[in-house]
């Protein structure tokens, strides 16, 4: 799709552009976790089918992951199977821009470049610590954060660096989750938006956790905002106002962009460092048992929540994959429904407490009419719940369950071992692809798939057309 | 017609559906059961169960089983795992009838797992005082029958007068005929309550819940298989149910893969082997009825069998003998990363339980499996030489390496290629770091295994950017590989004083290289010497090596409550004041038993960190987190520590774990098993028909290993998300051992035994020249535990040297309904107990001869979460416990209202703090009374914070807990005080108390 078409587009697409900024200076191209910085994983690049694999990246050694994974189980109130909620390095992940792919290692301490018709490499750039994000690509150069605690400026061209950027208050170095890196990790990625660049340093709320802003040009600071409650884990998102800071384990923490003022952390849901934006509509999770959330802007409480691993939101349209299926949902008329269902969940809460509570003590009429009230309540939830639920246009089983990402008119969804495609419009299935280890990672740019798995292998697939021109 | 006729015709008319749905005859007679459910494959229709009586389907979730054979499909009952299933008869109770007077709820049930609550059928709520409905089920190991009515408006939980056995199928009902509840299991009945009495008060809402106690708040799933439940809208009477209890339908039997008899392998440890890629399963060889081992031929090995123990691959074992012991080991070489795998061991006619391995907890440090390196030159040959002779001076083989002053990387290749470590080349020279890296980037080796740093001027500033006392070996390549310059007082390298601070207590080393000339003339050593540090360098032949001594004033932490006194204070003089974050890293939540079963606490020595996780042990790098080893040890879990004795004690550089009837010395820094000793022989454990003994008690002195052993039941595991703290007996029972003993340290000889006693773990205490514990006058019970101490108990005093009786005190502990501890401070026994109503009694004793000293009354100023259960700490003359402080000498109540504590843990002391959990990991500071809370992180439900070597020491504990904290992950702490440096900005974690 051209980038002419775009204004045709459903307002949602319409956030997501203007949420972008100048991470998507090209059409085709990833520029960031998650395409841009509302990590909405949504892209108009189109891929023509089939793909084959064209090259393969292979690193020495598979990523370890900063925090190994959650219990079995929480024996005291017998929930099994607990979701991982710290999941942003377990595969390197890419940002592909200009024809060149950019990820930074958790193992090698390097941001590499690679050419994404060949892979082959046109430059790397050591950092002194693992990196554990995926780099933020603006305007020629690329940004990154490492293990070592600060932040990093590199042409995209050869890798010189313009600059770098200590997030911490010192350089003090410790053993953290095996290798020597600073006490103040980068762990949020850069999020680069309007000639600033956005970045938390640190894990330890003892220890203080920093956010700031950076003039992306000159490595400036602009302001600093500290937490000592929580940390910052997970990729940072932005808005055009706010930035949305993944706290972990817990719930996401709100930040005012223009001065780094905290404004508040999302209420409910179970916390995790998944997260995306659409405008400043926050979906996050995946909570202790797969549960993903959702806030409306500016408002701290959830409004609802699905069951899934991951969501995207595109052309007015959730689709949503969890452990066994992917789905789309009319999201517009979902989420309006749910405002519904919310209000009149707490009106009729707010009544059978009443009731309960002063039953005994209520005029025999007052208490008929506010069980006939209860009772209309209970069936305006039922109808609620039964339009909801057809708010849910096709439902296909899935496989591949870790991720998802839109292209154009194409879900790409990856997995243990695989990585599968579906129209977008009716969930058939176009195209699938078997991998080694579990696919954390999906980017499409420039007629290209890229699936990163934790095995740390980066495989490039292209359409036929494309990989012929390797 | 006659009530006998009716019965005959009727059943006569209906017998071929008698048969089908196994239908006792009486049922048919009299009444139906209002709703009756029959959970067999000719009921199962794929999404739900259809009714044998009533008119609801019952829905299911999750994947159904059956037990019994797919073409017996009549003889055959679900299988519930309880954790993924569901059966409901219906999800909202609200539109239902329920039987208004009377009713008689029926299961015929097998369980496979107690639990705190279990349900069978039934519908209730009990949201604190709102309690209504009826519910058949159980509550751990008994089975119980719960109602609410107009007479009391509350539930009666009825529980049965006998514990179930898990793996038997039991008819079981509850009946309530408006003035009576009755339990009957098996047709007999076994528990009887007027509690109750008028019309029934059912739930308004909810469910009819099959296999699970439900209801708005709480979800207890039930493992076990349910053949059949009905609810009947009358009271049957005794003469009814025996009937039902004794018309056996066909029911399948218990899956014995899974519920045993087992084979009880012993001394069984699973590990990673470093070289080559392999895990390693050892353990002893069983006996058979003569006592023989069994025959190697009939020893098999299975591995990776499914979840019931079926199917597997069979490896190979091979056969060690050892003086009296016979060893059985098995190496796999070929198995999935990140996987879990179960394995099998049969010996002669018995098979053990499948036992989990779990590939995750994979902690070795590897080099990559293709790799190039081009440091094969000369020099790069004397550097693998040099490499070598530095870790044979090293004492970690895994850890953190520091070379100083680089050449050309080929130290730092070496060292990786030929150990565990990891390498941080510091070099000020920007080109050479440049090259240095591209150089060993092409090795695969760079960043997970080395990593260069470039010092912005020279070593010396650079080295203040790291955190004290992390390295385990510090070297030189500069000085290694330029063989005329030796390090002094002339060269531009470090002071003694920087590499000191960065050295691990106790362990860490320096090493560098001698050159000729300086062989006679020592300036390495006088430089070394010409600066304040913590000790003398040494020669040993080529080199000069330093070896940095253990931290002045450090403590240890090497017994359940820190030492055999049981004062819960390592005695540490540094940890205070502010404190940092020394290391976090590796275990995380995920090997780590659930939080809540009051678990083992850590122990630490000689700088390392021992941690149980859930049936895995590991040796941690106190200093920097490293994990030197880890073990899957499947028989060595405990819980309940309120009940019971650590299972294991640390001494030197061992670490010593008992193991069913055995204890295993370990190494600390490798985790070699060094020597396994075994519980005394005692006549009655002779004699034809004793009952199984397992080592109980331990703690280690610098002259004896002193043990006790009860039976293998009484041990708490803890399994099924215990908190133990109702006053439930399967909560309170103490742990109880039969025989005392002492053994030789160094020989493992036995120096003295005390037979045929029934004594209490948590009360064994011993100091420098005695033991201390409680004994009571009963006959030794045959779980190993007691609920209720007799009036006939009292305290006792043995001659550590001799085990002669020092002296006996009757005294009367029978108010320790929850717990009992014993403490030596000084020349006073501190006795804490609580009764229950949850109010604290202390009371001392002399040492000197048991006199009686001051006792103190107190409340339990907690209130939940565990405040009836605390253990005192002891910090000189202060004893702090349940919120006030107190003077060990007198009684006095020095201060009230201190430490509040909203968690569910206990405290542990050093000389300066006692570390505790309030929301988070915290410390409070006795010298300045300010609290330090480390944010974003909970300890567990019992002592998991440790001060030891000068750090507080916190491995993850908080595994399971669904709640929000931010992280979880082990963490090392230390004194801002300790190694403080320019890099080290204050902290922001100090509040007042």
């Amino acid at each position: 799709m051209m980038r002419g078409e775009w204004w045709a587009l459903a307002p949602c697409v319409l956030a997501i552009v203007i949420t972008v900024g100048e991470a998507t200076t090209f059409a085709s191209d990833w520029p960031a976790y998650g395409h841009d910085s509302a990590r909405s994983g949504a892209t108009d690049e189109q891929l023509e089918f089939p793909l084959d694999e064209v090259w393969t990246y292979r690193s020495a050694y598979p990523p370890i992951p900063a925090w190994p994974g959650p219990a079995k189980l929480d024996g005291y109130n017998k929930v099994y199977d607990l979701s991982d909620r710290m999941i942003f390095d377990k595969a390197f992940q890419v940002a592909v821009v200009d024809g060149r792919v950019f990820f930074g290692s958790s193992v090698d301490d390097q941001l590499h470049c690679l050419d994404a018709a060949t892979g082959d490499s046109r430059w790397t750039f050591f950092t002194e610590g693992p990196v554990r994000l995926a780099p933020t690509v603006a305007a020629g150069r690329v940004y990154v954060g490492s293990d070592d605690g600060y932040v990093y400026s590199l042409a995209t061209i050869d890798g010189a660096m313009h600059w770098k950027h200590r997030g911490g208050p010192s350089d003090l170095r410790v053993p953290g989750n095996g290798r020597l890196i600073s006490l103040w990790p980068i762990r949020s990625s850069v999020v680069v938006e309007e000639g600033k660049a956005y970045a938390s340093a640190g894990v330890f709320p003892s220890e203080t956790v920093y956010l700031f802003e950076l003039d992306a040009l000159t490595g400036k600071e602009t302001w600093r905002s500290e937490m000592n409650d929580l940390p910052s884990q997970g990729y940072m998102l932005a808005s055009s106002s706010k930035l949305y800071v993944p706290a972990g384990r817990e719930r996401p923490v709100v930040f005012d962009r223009k001065n780094g003022k905290r404004l508040y952390q999302v209420k409910g849901g179970g916390g995790g460092t998944y997260a995306l934006l659409t405008g400043d509509d926050l979906v996050y999770g995946p909570g202790k048992s797969g549960q993903l959330s959702a806030t409306d802007a500016g408002h701290t409480d959830q409004v609802a929540s699905f069951s899934g691993n991951a969501m995207v939101v595109a052309h007015g349209r959730s689709y949503l994959l969890d452990a066994k299926s992917v789905s789309m949902l009319d999201r517009t008329r979902f989420l309006e429904l749910a405002r519904e269902r919310n209000s009149t969940s707490g009106e009729r809460n707010t009544i059978a407490k009443q009731v309960k509570e002063k039953g005994k003590s209520l005029a025999k009429e007052e208490l008929r009419a506010l069980r006939e009230r209860l009772g209309k309540l209970g069936d305006t939830l039922d109808r609620l719940s039964r339009e909801m639920a057809a708010c849910e246009k096709w439902r296909v089983p899935c496989d591949a369950s870790h991720l998802l990402i839109v292209a154009g008119s194409t879900l790409f969804a990856g997995g243990d071992g695989k990585v599968r495609a579906f129209d977008t419009d009716t969930g058939r299935e176009l195209w699938s692809a078997t991998v080694e280890g579990g696919v954390y990672g999906l980017a499409a740019a420039h007629s290209r798939l890229f699936v990163s798995t934790d095995r740390g292998a980066i495989h490039c697939f292209a359409s036929r057309a494309a990989g012929a021109g390797r | 017609m006659s009530r006998r006729w009716s019965i005959i015709s009727l059943a006569a008319l209906l017998a071929p559906l008698f048969v089908a749905m196994v239908l006792p005859v009486t049922e048919a007679a009299a009444q139906p059961p209002v709703y009756r459910y029959l959970f067999d494959r000719d009921h199962w229709d794929g999404k739900s169960f259809r009714p044998a009586t009533g008119s609801l389907a019952a829905g299911t979730t999750g994947s159904i089983e059956f037990l019994g054979r797919e073409m017996d499909s009549s003889r055959s009952a679900v299988s519930l795992d309880g954790k993924s299933q569901s059966i409901t008869a219906c999800a909202d109770i609200s539109t239902l009838q329920f039987p208004a007077t009377a009713l008689t709820v029926e299961a015929r049930v097998m369980i496979f797992a107690t639990n705190e609550w279990g349900g069978l059928f039934g519908a209730l709520q009990d949201n604190g005082s709102f309690e209504r409905g009826f519910l058949l089920g159980f509550r751990r190991d008994r089975f119980s029958f719960a109602i609410s009515t107009a007479g009391k408006k509350r539930l009666t939980y009825l529980s049965a007068s006998q514990p179930f056995e898990t793996g038997r199928w039991y008819h079981v009902a509850g009946v309530y005929d408006g003035t009576t509840m009755r339990l009957y299991v098996d047709g007999a009945l076994s528990a009887e309550s007027k509690e109750q009495h008028g019309t029934i008060l059912h739930a308004e809402t909810g469910r009819l819940e099959v296999g699970a106690y439900r209801d708005d708040d709480e979800f207890f799933r039930t493992e076990g298989a349910l053949h059949s439940v009905a609810l009947f809208d009358r009271a049957l009477d005794a003469t009814e149910l025996a009937s039902r209890a004794a018309s056996l339908p066909g029911l399948p039997p218990a899956p014995q893969l899974k519920y045993g008899p087992f084979l009880e392998p012993r001394s069984l440890i699973a590990r990673f082997e470093s070289s080559p890629d392999s895990i390693e399963i050892t353990w002893q060889a069983s006996t058979d009825v003569d006592g023989e081992p069994v025959a190697q031929k009939s020893v098999r090995f299975l591995w990776d069998v499914s979840e019931s123990g079926e199917g597997g691959v069979e490896l190979p074992v091979q056969f060690r003998h050892s003086g009296r012991r016979s060893e059985r080991r098995v190496i796999v070489r070929d198995y999935a990363p990140a996987a879990e795998v179960r394995y099998r061991i049969i010996e002669g006619d018995l098979g053990s339980k499948p036992y989990l391995f779990d590939t995750t907890f994979d902690y070795r440090v590897s080099t990559p499996p293709e790799h190039t390196s081009d440091y094969t030159d000369s020099a790069s040959v004397s550097a693998h030489s040099y490499a070598v002779r530095a870790l044979a001076r090293c004492e970690s083989k895994r850890g953190y390496a520091f070379v100083l002053g680089a050449v050309d990387g080929a130290l730092a290749y070496h060292l990786a290629m030929e150990s565990e470590l990891q390498v941080v080349v510091l070099e000020s020279d920007p080109q050479r770091v440049a090259d240095i890296r591209r150089r060993l980037s092409a090795t695969g080796l760079y960043g997970r295994r080395i990593s260069v740093h470039l010092a912005p001027s020279a070593i010396e500033g650079a080295l203040a950017h790291y955190g004290p006392h992390l390295a385990n070996l510090v070297v030189s390549e500069r000085y290694c590989r330029d063989e005329t310059v030796a390090v002094s007082a002339g060269t531009e390298f470090c002071s003694p004083a920087a590499i000191d601070r960065l050295l691990v207590p106790g362990s860490g080393a320096l090493v560098l290289w001698r050159p000729e000339h300086d062989r006679t003339s020592n300036s390495t050593v006088d430089w070394w010497a010409s600066a304040t540090t913590s000790g003398a360098a040494r020669v040993e032949g080529d080199a000069v090596v330093f070896t940095r001594p253990t931290l002045d004033g450090a403590g240890e932490w090497t017994h359940q409550y820190g030492h055999p006194d049981n004062v819960a204070n390592s005695g540490d003089d540094i940890v205070g004041g502010e404190l940092r974050v020394q290391w976090w890293g590796r275990p995380g939540p995920r090997p780590m038993p659930d939080r809540g079963p009051r678990n083992p606490a850590p122990l630490s020595t000689g700088g390392v960190l021992y941690v149980q996780g859930n049936r895995v042990l590991f040796g941690i790098d106190a200093y920097n987190g490293t994990v030197l080893w880890s073990k899957h040890i499947p028989e060595m879990r405990r819980s309940n520590m309120v009940r019971d004795s650590g299972n294991c004690a640390a001494h030197g550089e061992s670490l010593y774990m008992t193991l069913g009837p055995d204890l295993l010395q370990i190494h600390g820094r490798t985790g070699r098993v060094t020597r396994t000793l075994t519980l005394p022989e005692t006549p009655s454990a002779k004699a034809a028909g004793a009952p199984a003994r397992s080592w109980s008690y331990i703690a280690v002195t610098d002259d004896l290993i002193l043990g006790s052993s009860t039976r293998p039941q009484g041990r708490y595991l803890g399994d099924a998300g215990e908190w133990f703290e109702t006053e439930a007996t399967a909560d309170t029972a103490k742990v109880v051992s039969d025989t005392f003993f002492a053994l030789d340290r160094q020989s493992g000889e036995l120096r003295w035994i005390q037979l045929d006693s029934t004594l209490v773990n948590t009360s064994l205490t011993v100091t420098d020249d005695t033991a201390y514990f409680v004994e009571m006058d009963t006959e030794f019970p045959t779980g190993g535990r007691v609920a209720k101490l007799p009036s006939a108990s009292r305290l006792v005093a043995l001659d550590l040297v001799t085990g002669e009786e020092r002296w006996r005190r009757s005294t009367d502990f029978t108010d320790a309904y929850f717990m009992l501890y014993l403490m030596a401070v000084d020349e006073r026994l501190v006795v804490c107990t609580s009764d229950k109503k949850k109010t604290y009694r202390i009371s001392t004793f002399a040492t000197e001869d048991g006199a009686p000293g001051w006792t103190v009354r107190d409340k339990d100023r907690k209130g939940h979460h565990g405040g009836h259960l605390q253990h005192p700490v002891v910090v000189g003359s202060r004893m702090f416990v349940n919120r006030r402080e107190y003077d060990v000498a007198t009684g006095t109540v020095k201060k009230s209202g201190l430490l509040e504590r909203r968690g569910c843990g206990t405290m542990a002391a050093g000389n300066r703090m006692i570390a505790y959990r309030h929301y988070f990991h915290g410390v409070w500071d006795l010298e300045t009374d300010q609290r330090h809370d480390m944010l974003g992180l909970r300890g567990g439900c019992w002592l998991g914070q440790i001060p030891a070597g000068g750090l507080l020491l916190a491995p993850e504990s908080s595994a399971g807990c669904s709640c929000t904290h931010s992280i979880q992950i082990s963490v090392g702490y230390r004194p801002q005080s300790l190694g403080e440096s320019a890099a080290s900005p204050q902290p922001k974690n100090v509040r007042p108390r």
